[in-house]
């Protein structure tokens, strides 16, 4: 359980899938003409309440804050998990890891079993690592402010800054608190790793699906001379997912051609994706075609692959992961993966703050929603917490061991 | 209640709003003008507030028209907004109520009500909404519902992080209608299904005890509460017994009027309370002149579910020195609401000030402290052994003026808890 919420919560860190897709794909989306009445009606007890708990209320009141938690209520009531609303504080780093790097400290955050915000890891060679933060830490307080009851989005606004400026931070440890001053600067999130491993098979593991993913990972494939190996191993585990345009141009890896998705939006209308001539292909609701990705060929290696996943694989890589499953090209080990089947879009608002919302539904190739179900691996292979903690990935093993007998067979 | 400052008169302030909302829609709407909706508007919303109002009908636009879940319902959004508005006040009693809510929570205090039969307290250190007493012969307790069951589900809706309000107005509804409530009582969750009724609340009971001694309790203070006590006090003849007990035990309270009707029965003359609003203005209110002319020494028991209005008038006799108060340090809830009616048909719920009692004394926080401290921490089993040794204290104090507290006072001894091996 903690894990789910660990990961759900990296997830929402990480950044929504399929922003960049508004900005591709779609006109700025421009509120539509509402009918003037009606609208008035809707929207006087806003200011009836507003009115009246600014005269009346026994306190005193913030005017801004009471917006504030008119937009964060209207939001609220949609009880999906994926749609927030962002603060003008936070807006500026909201998709910031999805580029690649962040100015800021260099710690992954998310909240545990308490409600509190908790380090979960520190980054190699960052300023948090630099000070001495560690996996663990909890924070209590930013520049003297207490934070917390605050949702880990509004933490990393205050934690987050340009690089060069610094920030305090009260740290819970055990039964102290620990007083930091860290000077943030620019981190490279590392996206794609990779290595040869034993019976020259390939490994490549990707973070999360960034703008630059493609291309790191045609450079991991240059790096490994993948036409010289026996097999590949993609490792997708972990991975939140990210931008829909990068999952389109990491599905054309290994699928030559074929449907990579359905998009289904909230008035009926669909949009299929499909990897044809190394590009990747948008068909809309009436039949118009357009490039929607260029960077989509082929690995081109006659080598068997094999891609993991686990049940923190989510969204993006749950998509390349069906599209792959469907279209029949490599074989899917692991765990049953996440299970978020919605594609969000983000649009910045008057004030400053942004809205990310849920716009639509993406299907598989085969039509299935994965939504709350996930996709189950063709070869189940789990991956104990003990198995974990002796160093030992019972996973990447039954991998290669799979693509040994598969190389043998040849 | 009713006399409430106002920056304008009701009429005035909707002409006001209404323009206001006019522009600000048309002002959106020819093209992002916000100079000129932000001149018009300034009435109401302070310059560098305007961008968060704009920036709401906006998330609304996009909302309506991108979602994946089609069609997004309009009034569920604003609901969530206004809800939203209201609930960054933290504060427990005030709250937004939409109009279903709304119609049958302000009704509430006509005396009839379409529920279940039940009062309710929240305790927020621990967090938790409990039953605080069940009305005789009313759907909740006929489900066997009992005073101290924590509310942990209402109809598959988790309570945790809900206020009374927001409670209240699920809990509540038509009547015929079903209510299914999950609650913890113990160590044990029990689910009921609760058919709700109509029923007029019972405000008050009276009879006379032992030693010709007269009681009245009250449940809580109703637009009736008075004409009730009235009835009672001349039913049973009060002055011609040894004395009086009124009962305000686990009444929650209630509308404040009423409060002022009930204190004005006990109190010949003077002040009832202090109204102290946000902005430092201040009302006092009198007694009525309803004086009831009681005769008898009057006992008042409390305890610490009484809230409010209950406060409030033992406060006030407690200052005048015209009772004696026995029991339990009571609730502590020394504000007042208001209720809103809203243009769409909901409501709002607001504190809108602090009360003091006629010595200026604020209970906030810490309730009114009786002059004979009768203590009883296990008073859910006294009631089922048909017990209830405050009352038995006050009815000794009216018979010999006296009482030994210690001897009435009920306390479970702390048990040291025994280890058990299993086998």
């Amino acid at each position: 359980m903690r894990f789910k919420r660990y990961f759900f919560t990296l997830m929402m860190i990480i950044g929504a899938f399929g922003i960049g897709y508004i900005i591709g794909t779609h006109n700025p989306v421009q509120p539509a003409l509402a009918q003037q009445t009606t609208t008035s009606d809707l929207f006087a007890p806003l200011l009836e309440v507003y009115d009246l708990l600014e005269a009346q209320y026994v306190n005193e009141i913030d005017p801004q804050a009471m917006l504030d938690g008119a937009i964060r209520g209207m939001v609220e009531i949609l009880d999906d998990p994926y749609t927030n609303y962002v603060d003008p504080d936070y807006f500026p780093f909201v998709n910031q890891e999805l580029s690649g790097s962040i100015e800021g400290i260099g710690v992954v955050i998310a909240e545990n079993d308490a409600g509190q915000i908790e380090i979960i890891n520190v980054l190699e060679n960052t300023p948090a690592q630099r000070a001495g933060l560690q996996s663990g830490d909890i924070f209590v307080g930013v520049n003297g402010e207490d934070v917390s009851d605050l949702t880990y989005l509004e933490l990393s606004s205050r934690v987050r800054g340009r690089a060069g400026t610094t920030v305090d931070l009260d740290m819970q440890r055990g039964d102290t608190v620990v007083s930091f001053t860290v000077e943030r600067a620019r981190i490279e999130i590392p996206n794609v790793e990779y290595e040869v491993l034993d019976g020259n098979i390939g490994y490549i593991k990707m973070a999360q699906f960034s703008s630059d993913a493609r291309q790191k990972v045609d450079e991991a494939l240059a790096a490994l001379d993948v036409e010289s190996l026996n097999g590949l191993i993609f490792d997708l585990r972990d991975n939140p997912g990210g931008y829909l345009s990068a999952a389109v141009e990491i599905a054309g890896l290994f699928m030559e051609q074929g449907v990579v998705l359905v998009e289904e939006f909230g008035d009926g209308s669909q949009q299929v994706f499909e990897i044809r001539n190394g590009q990747g292909i948008q068909i809309l609701g009436d039949n118009q075609e357009r490039t929607y990705v260029n960077n989509a060929a082929y690995f081109g290696a006659d080598i068997p692959v094999v891609v993991l996943v686990n049940e923190r694989s989510a969204s993006a890589s749950e998509l390349v992961a069906g599209a792959w499953q469907d279209n029949n090209t490599v074989t899917i080990m692991g765990e049953t993966t996440f299970g978020k089947g919605t594609v969000q879009i983000q649009n910045q608002l008057s004030n400053g703050g942004g809205l990310r919302y849920t716009i639509a539904r993406w299907l598989t190739p085969m039509g299935e929603w994965i939504s709350g179900t996930g996709i189950s691996p063709d070869i189940a292979i789990a991956l104990t917490e003990e198995m974990v903690a002796l160093g030992q990935d019972t996973q990447l093993k039954a991998a290669l061991e799979f693509l040994a007998v598969q190389i043998n067979q040849r | 209640m009713n006399n409430q400052s106002s920056f304008f008169t009701p009429s005035v302030q909707i002409r006001l709003l209404a323009l206001a909302i006019i522009l600000f829609v048309a002002g959106f709407l020819l093209g992002n003008q916000l100079s000129v909706l932000q001149a018009q508007n300034s009435q109401l919303i302070p310059e560098d507030a305007q961008q968060e109002l704009f920036a709401i009908y906006e998330q609304y636009e996009y909302i309506k028209e991108n979602f994946v879940n089609q069609p997004v319902d309009n009034t569920l959004l604003i609901d969530g907004a206004l809800e939203g508005m209201v609930n960054i006040l933290e504060d427990e009693y005030s709250g937004y109520m939409n109009a279903e809510s709304f119609a049958s929570f302000s009704g509430s205090f006509s005396g009839d009500m379409e529920g279940i039969g039940a009062i309710i307290r929240s305790d927020m250190e621990l967090g938790i909404i409990e039953i605080a007493d069940v009305l005789p012969n009313a759907p909740a307790e006929k489900a066997g519902v009992v005073p101290g069951d924590v509310f942990i589900e209402v109809d598959g809706i988790p309570v945790a992080g809900m206020n009374q309000t927001e409670l209240v107005t699920i809990v509540r509804g038509p009547a015929g209608t079903t209510v299914t409530i999950l609650m913890q009582r113990g160590d044990k969750q029990l689910t009921f299904e609760i058919v709700r009724e109509r029923f007029e609340i019972p405000s008050v009971f009276s009879e006379v005890l032992e030693g010709n001694i007269g009681y009245i309790s009250s449940y809580d203070f109703n637009q009736r509460t008075r004409s009730k006590i009235d009835a009672a006090l001349a039913e049973l003849n009060v002055n011609e017994l040894n004395g009086l007990i009124i009962d305000l035990r686990n009444n929650p309270g209630g509308l404040l009027t009423s409060a002022i009707e009930v204190g004005s029965a006990f109190i010949e003359n003077g002040d009832i309370l202090h109204e102290v609003f946000g902005n430092g203005e201040e009302i006092t209110f009198e007694t009525d002149g309803s004086f009831a002319n009681i005769t008898v020494p009057i006992v008042f028991l409390v305890n610490e579910r009484s809230a409010s209005a209950s406060e409030l008038v033992a406060g006030a006799v407690q200052d005048y020195g015209l009772a004696t108060i026995i029991g339990e340090q009571t609730f502590g809830k020394g504000t007042v609401q208001q209720l809103r009616t809203l243009t769409n048909g909901g409501g709002v719920r607001l504190t809108i000030a602090q009360w003091l009692t006629p010595n200026r004394n604020s209970i906030q926080g810490e309730g009114i402290t009786p002059d004979i401290i009768i203590r009883v921490d296990n008073d859910r089993e006294l009631a089922e052994l048909g017990k209830d040794p405050q009352l038995d204290a006050a009815v000794e104090f009216l018979l010999s003026g006296d009482v030994d507290a210690e001897a009435f006072e009920s306390i479970v001894p702390e048990i040291t808890p025994e280890v058990t091996e299993t086998p």
